[in-house]
């Protein structure tokens, strides 16, 4: 970028171009993204789970590979918000009576969409003996 | 959109793939009017529910518009089993 704006001021000391040129040129170079810019990131479309169980009746095992749209779990969140109040009550009740104290009411739809546009940085591996777990956002 | 078609592929060992490709806009047309004639039911459930029975039908629509695109794939014992909504 520097070495660009060199360039034309040199052109302009040079009179090859005019002031007026120079000065599109250098508005163009500001607008332009940089080389490191990144680009609009892409939301994740797709939740994948994969599960990979073995035992000794299976030696091959099982494998479940199940694909769910993140619209899904928008569409699940929406649904949430149709609960009535005394449901929020009765649901907060039992957590509180468990010693979590969140006030579940509280949770905004828009929260949850926030909370599902950050799921894609989410990976979950789970191993153990036999069973291999992996969620993640694609 | 709601999905309209499904595929369900079923292999098996030493034998023949079956794939089945399954017309649920046909499901949606059958189901319609049985689904038209039992809302005004479905409303005053919600109703006593104290739910807006519009935005709890929308949100219903919009959960079976969302599972377009869905996979499932089970792999067991060499045979397998996949279904995708369309």
């Amino acid at each position: 970028m520097h070495e660009e704006r060199r360039q034309i001021l040199g052109m302009l000391a040079d009179n090859t171009i005019t002031a007026l040129q120079a000065e599109r040129l250098l508005a163009a170079l500001d607008e332009a993204p940089g080389p490191d810019a990144a680009g609009p990131k892409r939301k994740p479309k797709y939740l994948r789970v994969l599960v990979e169980a073995k035992d000794a009746h299976n030696p091959q095992g099982v494998r479940v590979n199940v694909r769910a749209p993140m619209q899904l779990l928008r569409a699940g969140v929406r649904l949430g918000s149709l609960i009535p109040p005394r449901a929020w009550e009765e649901a907060n009740k039992a957590m509180r009576e468990n010693g979590v104290g969140l006030d579940l009411s509280q949770l905004r739809p828009e929260n949850l969409d926030e909370l599902i546009d950050q799921l894609d940085e989410l990976t979950v591996d789970v191993d153990q003996d036999s069973t291999r777990v992996r969620v993640f956002c694609e | 959109m709601i999905p309209l078609l499904a595929r369900l592929q079923l292999d098996r060992p030493g034998r023949r793939g079956l794939t089945l490709w399954l017309p649920l806009f046909l499901v949606w047309l059958i189901l319609a009017p049985l689904l038209l004639t039992l809302w005004p039911l479905f409303a005053v459930g919600c109703l006593i529910a104290r739910i807006r029975p519009l935005k709890a039908t929308g949100a219903l629509v919009a959960l079976l518009a969302a599972t377009s695109g869905a996979d499932l794939a089970i792999d067991r014992s060499g045979a397998s089993l996949r279904l995708r909504l369309l």
